[in-house]
C-alpha cells in the first residue's frame, strides 16, 4: 500500500499488524512524500504495472488520479460487502469519495479545516475563539501585543492556496462558479479575502512568508502561536507528548465565518480517501483489508493509533470517541455543511499557480492587484486549455 | 557531478579533427575496430538518441493526462507552454543563476587557485578538504542547506540575529536566488579552483619572473600574462559550469522548490512540474526541448572543443 | 618577487583555512544535529550546543526497513552500473585513443550531447520506454540508464589515460604475435588500471548521487537512498534528527572515498583539459 507518513497511515499500519496476526496476510507499506503521492500513483497506472494494490490519496487529487485511470471502481465491492455498511456514512461523505457518480475510493479520514487555538494564552488574555474573520484578526492583534504570535499561516509557493481558498469559502466566496466553472478570483470578495490573508502574515512567526503547512504545524507545536486554521487530522501530531510543547493546551472551534461575498460562508472539507489500483491483481484481498480496517468495529482501534477516523455516523455520534477527540463533532457537522474545493482534475495545477502568486504577493514581488490578476489569468488559462470552462 | 569531455586546450582548429596517432595498430581492419564501440553505441542509442527523439515526438503530440489523445498537434504545445511569460521568466531565472554562479565561482576559484598554487605547507590537506563538497549528493546537500537556512531553526538565521537582524532567506526573491547560487558555489568553486591550478602548473615560473623584473605589479601580471595564458582552461571550465548550472535541479528541488513566487523556478523545475505534477507530458517535453534549443550554441561549442 | 610580495604567506594560508572551514561547516553541523533527539534538534540554533548526544537517530534510521532496503537498492545500482561502465568505457576509450573506426565523430558528438543535455529532457521518454518493456519500478532499469549516462565521462577519462600510456609497448606485443584479445587482456588493461579505477570512483559517486532518474523510475521496490531521504519531510513535520543521521550515512562513503583517493580524483577531474 502506498501511503504518506501521516496520522492516517499510522492508524492503518497499526491495524495491519492486527490483521496479519488474525488472517496471516501481510500488508507492506511504502511511504511516499506528499507531493509525490499523486505522481507515483499516476505513473504506476500509466506504466500498467501493479506496483501497489492500495493507495492513500488526497481526496482533492482523486479526480485527477481517476482521470488517469489509476483507480478501480469500487461500487460492486462496496455493495457486496454487508459488514462494511456503507449506509453508515453521510451522503456528503460518500459523494466526497466519488467522481462522476462512481465510487473510486472510500473515506479514510474526514478532516475539515478547523480553528485551532491555545487555551492557556486565550485564558490569560481573556480572548474567545473567533466567530468571524474580523474576530480572528482582532485576536491576532491582541496576541501579538502580548508578545505571542498572533496567527500561524501558510504562505509557501506550493500549498498556500489551500488555506486561502478555505478562507475564501468561509467568507462567502468561491474559486469557481458552481454552474459554469468560471474562475471567480476577479470578484471583489476574492480580493478582500486575499488582503486579509496577507494581513494575517504580519502576525505570524518570523519565517511565516515561506512557511509550509509543516512549518506552521511545527511552530504551533513548539512556539506560542495563538491560533491557526488547520485540518483536524493533525490532532495527534500537535498533541504528541514526545515532540510537542503544546500538548493539552490546544482546543478547536469551527472556522470563522464572514459574509463578504454572495455565497453562503462554509467551512472547507478535506481528507484522505483510500483506493485500489486498477492494475492490482489482488483487488478483492485489498478490499477485504480496507473494509475491515475502516469498519465501525475498528474505529476505536483506529483512534487509539492516533488516526483521524472516517466520519461514520456511528463514530461521530459515539460519546466515548467524542471525549477522546473533541473535534469529532465538528468533523461530523462538516460532512453535511462543509464544502470541498472544486472536484476537478485540474485542481493541483490551480493550487500551484495560486500558491505561487500568494508567495509572490506576501514577499512583495507582486502587488495585491497584480497578484490577483495574474492568479485569475492563470486559472482561466488552465480551465480553458483543458476545456473545463469555455467562456 | 561535473561533466567534462577531453578538451583541446589550444586554439588550433586542426586539433579538432585530429585522429589517433599513426601506428602499426592501423593495420587492423576498420570495421573490426568498430566492434570496440558497439557497447557504447548501444547505450548511447538507448539512453540518448531514442529518448531524445521520443521527447521531440512527445512535444508535438497531445499528451495531456486529462484530455490527451496522443494526436499530432504540431507546435501547439510550444505555443501553450514555451511562448509564455512563465517559460520566459524561468529562462531568465536560469540565466541569472548561470551569470551569478560563474562570476562568484570564477573570482573565488581564481583567488583560491592562486593561494593553492603557491604550495605552502599544508596545501595538500586544503586540496583534499576542498575536493569534498563537489562529490557530495546534491539532494542531500540541498536538504542540509535547507536546514541551515530554516527561518526558525537554522544556524544562519541565528548568526544573522547576533548582529541584530532577522531575515528569512526563503521569503525574499533576491536572497532565495542568493541561497541557490551560494549552494552551487559552495559545491563547485573548488572545481574551478582545481582546474585553474592545473592550468597554472603549465605556466612556467620564468614567464612570471621575467614580468616581475620588468616592474609589472601583481594585477598587471595577472591581467596581461596569467589570465591570457589561462584562457583555454578558463573557457573550458566556465563552459562546463554553465552547462551544469543550466541542468541544476536537485538542490533547488530540495530547498526553495522554485519559490518565493517563481523567483527560483528554472526551466528544469517548471518542466518537471508540468510533466510530473500537472501530467502534461507534451508541454513538459516542449519546455525541455526548447531549453535544449536555446542551449544548442553552447553544446555545439562544447562538441567543437572536444579533442576526439 | 612575484605574487609573494602581494599576498603574505599567512594571508594565503588564512584564506585556505577559511575556505576549508566553509567547506566543512555544513557537514559538521549535520553531524552535530544527527546526534540530537527530536526536541533538541528542533530547538532554536542559539541552544545548539546544549544537548546530550544520542545515537537514537541512527538506531531509528538503520532499524527502519525502508532505509535498509533503499541502501541495498542503491548499492546494487551503484555496483552494477560501475562494473558496466568500467567495461564499456575501457573498450570505448581504447577505440577513441588508438583506432580509426567509422563514425567516430558522430559517436563522440552523441556522447557529448548525452553528457550535457538536461536530465528533464530524457527522463520523460525514458519513463515511457521503461514502462513499455515492463521494467518500471525495477532497479535493473535504473542501473542500465545510469550506466548509459555515465559512459561518456568515463570514456573520456579512459581516452586520456590511453593517450598518456606509451604506444610502443602495444606495438612490441603486436609484433610478438599477440592476438587482439591477449593484447587487451595482458598488456593494455594492466597498463591503464589506475585509469579504470579512477573512472570507477567517479561513476560510483555519480550513480550513488543520482536523484531525478530514480525518483521517476522507481516506486515501491526500486527506491534508492536519495529518493528515500526526501521522505523525511513528512506530513508530521520535518524529522531533522533522523534526516541528518541519514544524510551522514549517505555522505560518509563519499567523504571517505575523497579522503582516501584524492590524488586520482584531482587527476580525473582535470584530465584531458590540460596538456
Amino acid at each position: 500500500m502506498l501511503v504518506m507518513d501521516s496520522p492516517s497511515a499510522n492508524g492503518l499500519k497499526a491495524l495491519a499488524k492486527t490483521y496479519q496476526s488474525e488472517t496471516g496476510i501481510e500488508i507492506k507499506f511504502v511511504e511516499v512524500p506528499y507531493e509525490q503521492l499523486a505522481t507515483k500513483v499516476i505513473l504506476a497506472a500509466k506504466s500498467k504495472q501493479a506496483t501497489y494494490d492500495l493507495a492513500q490519496v488526497d481526496a482533492g487529487y482523486m479526480p485527477q488520479i481517476v482521470t488517469a485511470k489509476a483507480l478501480a471502481p469500487l461500487d460492486d465491492l462496496i455493495a457486496a460487502d454487508k459488514d462494511y455498511n456503507y449506509d453508515d456514512f453521510p451522503e456528503g461523505l460518500k459523494a466526497y469519495a466519488k467522481y462522476d457518480g462512481v465510487s473510486y475510493s472510500v473515506p479514510l479520514s474526514t478532516e475539515p479545516y478547523l480553528q485551532w487555538y491555545r487555551t492557556d494564552l486565550y485564558t490569560t488574555l481573556g480572548l474567545t475563539p473567533a466567530k468571524t474573520w474580523d474576530d480572528a484578526l482582532a485576536n491576532a492583534k491582541a496576541l501579538q501585543a502580548a508578545g505571542d504570535i498572533g496567527y500561524g499561516g501558510v504562505y509557501d509557493a506550493s500549498g498556500a492556496a489551500y488555506f486561502y481558498l478555505s478562507m475564501l469559502q468561509s467568507s462567502g466566496g468561491r474559486l469557481l462558479d458552481p454552474e459554469t466553472n468560471q474562475p471567480l478570483l476577479d470578484a471583489p470578495v476574492a480580493k478582500t479575502v486575499m488582503a486579509r490573508y496577507l494581513e494575517l502574515a504580519k502576525y505570524g512567526t518570523p519565517g511565516v512568508e515561506s512557511a509550509t503547512v509543516f512549518d506552521a504545524v511545527n511552530s504551533f507545536s513548539q512556539l506560542n502561536v495563538g491560533q491557526m486554521i488547520l485540518a483536524s487530522g493533525w490532532w495527534s501530531t500537535v498533541n504528541d507528548t514526545a515532540s510537542s510543547k503544546s500538548t493539552g493546551l490546544v482546543a478547536t472551534a469551527n472556522t470563522p465565518l464572514s459574509t463578504d461575498g454572495p455565497y453562503e460562508p462554509v467551512s472547507s472539507l478535506f481528507g484522505w480517501v483510500a483506493g485500489i489500483s486498477s492494475a492490482s491483481t489482488h483487488q478483492q484481498a485489498a478490499w477485504d483489508f480496507l473494509s475491515w480496517a475502516l469498519s465501525a468495529e475498528n474505529a476505536g482501534a483506529f483512534i487509539d493509533a492516533g488516526a483521524p477516523p472516517p466520519a461514520r455516523i456511528s463514530t461521530t455520534s459515539n460519546p466515548e470517541f467524542l471525549e477522546k477527540l473533541p473535534y469529532l463533532a465538528a468533523a461530523g457537522e462538516a460532512t453535511t455543511d462543509g464544502l470541498p474545493l472544486p472536484r476537478i482534475p485540474e485542481l493541483s495545477q490551480i493550487i500551484a499557480v495560486i500558491s505561487q502568486n500568494i508567495s509572490a504577493m506576501v514577499t512583495g514581488q507582486k502587488s495585491l492587484d497584480d497578484g490577483m490578476a495574474a492568479a485569475q489569468d492563470a486559472v482561466l488559462n488552465i480551465l480553458v486549455q483543458s476545456g473545463r470552462y469555455n467562456g | 557531478m561535473t561533466s567534462i569531455a577531453p578538451i583541446e586546450a589550444g586554439d588550433r582548429a586542426d586539433s579538432a579533427i585530429a585522429g589517433p596517432p599513426a601506428s602499426t595498430v592501423r593495420r587492423w581492419r576498420r570495421l573490426e575496430d568498430a566492434l570496440f564501440v558497439v557497447p557504447t553505441w548501444i547505450f548511447m542509442l538507448v539512453v540518448g538518441v531514442v529518448p531524445a527523439g521520443l521527447a521531440v515526438w512527445l512535444s508535438v503530440t497531445d499528451q495531456s493526462l486529462t484530455s490527451g489523445t496522443g494526436d499530432f498537434v504540431g507546435l501547439q504545445n510550444f505555443m501553450l507552454a514555451v511562448f509564455t511569460p512563465r517559460f520566459m521568466g524561468s529562462l531568465l531565472v536560469t540565466l541569472v543563476f548561470v551569470v551569478l554562479g560563474l562570476i562568484v565561482q570564477f573570482v573565488l576559484g581564481y583567488l583560491l587557485a592562486v593561494a593553492l598554487h603557491r604550495q605552502l605547507r599544508g596545501f595538500q590537506i586544503a586540496r583534499t578538504v576542498l575536493l569534498i563538497p563537489m562529490l557530495l549528493t546534491p539532494v542531500v546537500v540541498g536538504l542540509v542547506w535547507n536546514f541551515m537556512f530554516n527561518p526558525d531553526l537554522g544556524i544562519i538565521g541565528s548568526i544573522v540575529s547576533l548582529f541584530g537582524g532577522s531575515v528569512n532567506f526563503f521569503a525574499n526573491a533576491n536572497l532565495a536566488i542568493g541561497v541557490i547560487v551560494l549552494i552551487d558555489s559552495w559545491m563547485f568553486t573548488p572545481f574551478v579552483m582545481l582546474m585553474l591550478v592545473a592550468g597554472m602548473t603549465g605556466i612556467s615560473d620564468d614567464v612570471r619572473h621575467a614580468a616581475s623584473l620588468d616592474g609589472a605589479n601583481w594585477w598587471e601580471q595577472t591581467r596581461y600574462i596569467i589570465l591570457p595564458m589561462l584562457k583555454p582552461v578558463i573557457t573550458v571550465t566556465l563552459i562546463v559550469r554553465c552547462v551544469d548550472i543550466v541542468r541544476l535541479f536537485d538542490t533547488i528541488y530540495t530547498t526553495t522548490k522554485g519559490g518565493p513566487g517563481t523567483a527560483t523556478s528554472t526551466v528544469s523545475l517548471i518542466s518537471y512540474a508540468t510533466t510530473f505534477q500537472y501530467y502534461d507530458f507534451g508541454q513538459g517535453a516542449a519546455m525541455a526541448i526548447a531549453l535544449t534549443v536555446v542551449m544548442f550554441p553552447v553544446y555545439f561549442f562544447y562538441i567543437r572543443m572536444t579533442q576526439v | 618577487m612575484s605574487t609573494r610580495s602581494v599576498f603574505g604567506t599567512w594571508a594565503t594560508q588564512a584564506a585556505l583555512v577559511i575556505a576549508c572551514l566553509v567547506a566543512v561547516f555544513p557537514l559538521a553541523w549535520v553531524l552535530l544535529t544527527s546526534l540530537k533527539n527530536t526536541r533538541d534538534a528542533t530547538a532554536t540554533a542559539s541552544e545548539a550546543l546544549s544537548f546530550t548526544p544520542t545515537f537514537e537517530n541512527y538506531v531509528d534510521v538503520v532499524s527502519s526497513p525502508g532505509f535498509l532496503h533503499a541502501a541495498l537498492i542503491s548499492a546494487l545500482v551503484t555496483i552494477t552500473a560501475t562494473l558496466g561502465v568500467m567495461v564499456v568505457a575501457t573498450l570505448g576509450g581504447y577505440a577513441f585513443a588508438r583506432l580509426r573506426f567509422p563514425g567516430r565523430r558522430t559517436l563522440a558528438s552523441v556522447m557529448v550531447i548525452v553528457q550535457v543535455i538536461p536530465s528533464v529532457v530524457l527522463v520523460i521518454p525514458l519513463y515511457r520506454m521503461v514502462s513499455e518493456v515492463g521494467l518500471y519500478d525495477n532497479w535493473v532499469a535504473i542501473s542500465f540508464i545510469m550506466t548509459g549516462l555515465s559512459i561518456p565521462f568515463a570514456t573520456w577519462l579512459m581516452l586520456a589515460f590511453f593517450r598518456g600510456s606509451p604506444i610502443e609497448i602495444e606495438e612490441a606485443a603486436f609484433i610478438d604475435g599477440a592476438s587482439r584479445v591477449q593484447l587487451f587482456r595482458y598488456v593494455l588493461v594492466p597498463m591503464v588500471a589506475p585509469g579504470i579505477a579512477t573512472a570507477a570512483i567517479f561513476t560510483a559517486i555519480a550513480v550513488w548521487n543520482a536523484f531525478l532518474i530514480p525518483v521517476v523510475l522507481g516506486q515501491t521496490e526500486a527506491v534508492t537512498l536519495t529518493v528515500h531521504v526526501a521522505q523525511f519531510i513528512t506530513f508530521q513535520g520535518i524529522k531533522w534528527g533522523p534526516l541528518c543521521a541519514a544524510a551522514v550515512l549517505i555522505l560518509a562513503p563519499i567523504v571517505l572515498f575523497a579522503l582516501a583517493m584524492q590524488r586520482p580524483l584531482v587527476k580525473g577531474l582535470t584530465a584531458g583539459s590540460i596538456k
